[in-house]
């Protein structure tokens, strides 16, 4: 729920409760007002009539036939002041009406009488039901017109809070230019905006230098490696080694080897994290996946594990072709490294989703960890744990969901194609 | 051949120097870019390791003089730096080849055997080694007189050998020939016994003798 939607929901809601208990009260005052009005009214009349009999002596006769509204009983003594409401059917409206009814006796000239003075009460209720009408017509022009300001009222005011949040949205951490904030006049909108741009500014740098203390070390670590390796490759060549002597070397060249291959993938890593392989061209992916299970084959062919595989032809992506190679490179050589004797592996290929999937031991380590860097499912020492890492790096940058399942045996990565 | 080498690590240059004129090359070595501009100006070489990194000054500015001044020496680009744009720019100027520290010695001789053999003259193309005999224009390999048919890899497998033959080979230098960067060693190292054993078998077939000795613990060294 926005911030707009739920403060102009209050708002409606409070309007809604005021107006109903407003409303009620003022209508319960009215209906008391009219009644004790036309209570009065009665009364009133009953004093009339009471003048007129003190003055004339008799009641007037001529009441008797033109309304029904008074008429006068001859009875006995004593008779009480009733007052009593009732509903009576009208022949002219032919419908019930409710009348108020005041009884009361007389003594004149010739006799005591009960005067009955009845008033129809259905002038007040029309009143009433018009007053109703007037009420609740003001209510919902006064409601919609209050939720119509307060709700334009809210968005303007916020609208710079949402212009920040659109434009903190697209920052990302590899970003070269600082964020761009929009001015705005409002001064909490200031300081949020103050305080976000420190803290996007510091989070850019922190991660620059990290990325450049990555690359120097990186590339620092070069010369020493190619000093070792090529004095190594020196050392071989001396005759007269033991083979304990040459195993010791050899296991040193193996050594620097892995370590040049890992400084290599972190390179790697950290140039695909700086977008500097953003050149894509059309990849015939069906064709190049078909070229590097060949390549791979006899691989395949010598560790005895069948292969299966499934390819639609003419997919093609764009991407980056090197990028393509590292990908397709370190899937399938995990797939044969990660795979047991007489194991076997499937490669199925969509228009929507690569899948490569082999059968190998489980992995030792959680499978969320399985991408992060250095994290190892096996314990082999020849692997260094960047291969899946470099795998993922390369799917966010193409935003290409990737995901990893072991079940019966079988380990399962996937990659859809974001083809938007 | 003639080999100057412009690197400013010491121990660097020292191995390569050994190594080179171990294959029979006449080496001298530079540590700094004006000595390097001065041996440049006054001698002529057959080829040149350029490192792009040097105290003085870019090694592709060198580069860029020694292709005006010696057009016909052959160059190979040493750097630290695996950039596209400096291996872009250092052949758009001229160099030959392009090598990313670590390298293997092994594979910087290839390099140079495979610039020698460019700049020999036509006719004399052909590189013999014991029975074997390898065309490298066609890519054909005949031991004793019957070609053998060998797939790219095992190929490249061969010509690497011979072109080191008398050394030992690491495993991780020949994979790396072979399959590059990125492979890791694990799986490359298992395309390499696939690919030596495939290789033996054909030769062997052809009564070709077992030039392929395996060094224990270390790897191979292609000997007569």
């Amino acid at each position: 729920m926005t911030l707009i939607t739920k403060a102009t929901r209050s708002f409606l809601l409070a309007c809604i409760a005021a107006l109903a208990v407003g409303g009620v009260s003022c209508f319960w005052f009215l209906h008391q007002i009219m009644d004790s009005e036309a209570s009065d009214q009665l009364l009133h009349e009953k004093e009339q009539v009471e003048a007129y009999v003190n003055e004339i002596g008799f009641l007037p006769k001529r009441w008797f036939s033109i309304s029904d509204s008074l008429w006068a009983v001859r009875t006995h003594p004593p008779v009480p002041i009733v007052m009593s409401d009732t509903v009576l059917f009208s022949t002219v409206q032919q419908e019930y009406l409710a009348y108020r009814q005041l009884s009361f006796g007389i003594a004149t000239l010739n006799g005591y009488y009960q005067v009955n003075i009845r008033k129809a009460l259905y002038e007040t209720q029309g009143l009433k039901q018009a007053l109703l009408w007037a009420f609740s017509g003001l209510t919902i022009l006064l409601v919609g017109l209050l939720f119509f300001i307060n709700y334009r009222l809210s968005r303007s005011l916020w609208k710079p809070f949402y212009r920040t949040l659109d434009t903190l949205q697209t920052f990302q951490l590899a970003q070269k230019e600082p964020l761009k904030f929009r001015r705005t006049s409002i001064t909490e909108f200031q300081t949020l905006q103050a305080n976000l741009q420190k803290l996007t500014n510091q989070l850019r740098q922190d991660y620059q230098s990290l990325k450049t203390f990555t690359e120097n070390a990186s590339h620092e670590l070069q010369t020493p490696l190619a000093v070792i390796a090529s004095n190594l490759e020196m050392l071989i060549q001396a005759p007269n080694l033991t083979d304990e002597q040459l195993e010791r070397i050899g296991n040193l060249i193996e050594a620097v080897g892995n370590l040049s291959k890992m400084n290599h993938s972190l390179l790697l890593l950290t140039k695909i994290e700086n977008g500097q392989f953003t050149d894509a061209t059309d990849i015939a992916f069906s064709t190049l996946l078909s070229e590097k299970i060949d390549l791979w084959q006899p691989l395949i062919q010598d560790k005895s594990l069948q292969l299966r595989t499934q390819i639609t032809p003419n997919v093609h992506l764009q991407m980056n072709a090197f990028l393509v190679d590292v990908l397709l490179n370190n899937l399938l050589g995990n797939a044969l490294k990660h795979n047991q004797p007489n194991g076997s592996i499937t490669i199925e290929l969509t228009k929507t989703t690569l899948t490569i999937s082999n059968t190998g031991p489980q992995p030792s380590i959680p499978v969320d960890q399985l991408w992060e860097r250095f994290s190892k499912g096996s314990s082999r020492s020849d692997s260094v744990g960047l291969g899946l890492a470099l795998v993922k790096q390369i799917a966010d940058t193409y935003h290409f969901p990737i995901s990893y399942h072991f079940q019966d045996g079988w380990h399962r990565v996937q990659i859809s194609f974001n083809i938007s | 051949m003639k080999i100057l080498i412009i690197e400013d690590e010491t121990s660097l240059a020292q191995p390569l120097r050994e190594y080179l004129t171990g294959e029979g090359h006449v080496c001298e070595w530079v540590a700094t870019f004006q000595a390097a501009e001065e041996k440049i100006g006054v001698y002529e070489y057959d080829c040149v390791l350029v490192d792009i990194m040097l105290p003085g000054g870019s090694g592709l500015d060198l580069v860029d003089s020694l292709k005006k001044m010696q057009p016909h020496a052959g160059i190979i680009i040493i750097s630290a730096k695996n950039a596209l744009d400096d291996k872009i720019l250092g052949l758009e100027l001229g160099a030959d080849d392009y090598l990313t520290k670590p390298f293997h010695l092994s594979e910087l001789n290839a390099r140079i055997k495979s610039i020698q053999r460019r700049r020999q003259f036509a006719g004399n193309r052909e590189i013999k080694f014991g029975d074997i005999r390898i065309v490298p224009d066609s890519k054909e390999v005949w031991v004793n007189d019957s070609e053998i048919v060998l797939t790219r890899k095992e190929y490249d497998l061969l010509m690497y050998l011979v072109a080191n033959a008398n050394r030992v080979l690491s495993k991780g230098s020949i994979s790396e020939h072979l399959y590059g960067d990125e492979i890791d060693q694990a799986n490359s190292f298992d395309f390499l016994y696939s690919h030596m054993k495939n290789l033996r078998k054909k030769l062997s077939e052809q009564g070709c003798p077992d030039y392929i000795q395996t060094v224990y613990g270390v790897g191979y060294k292609f000997a007569a």
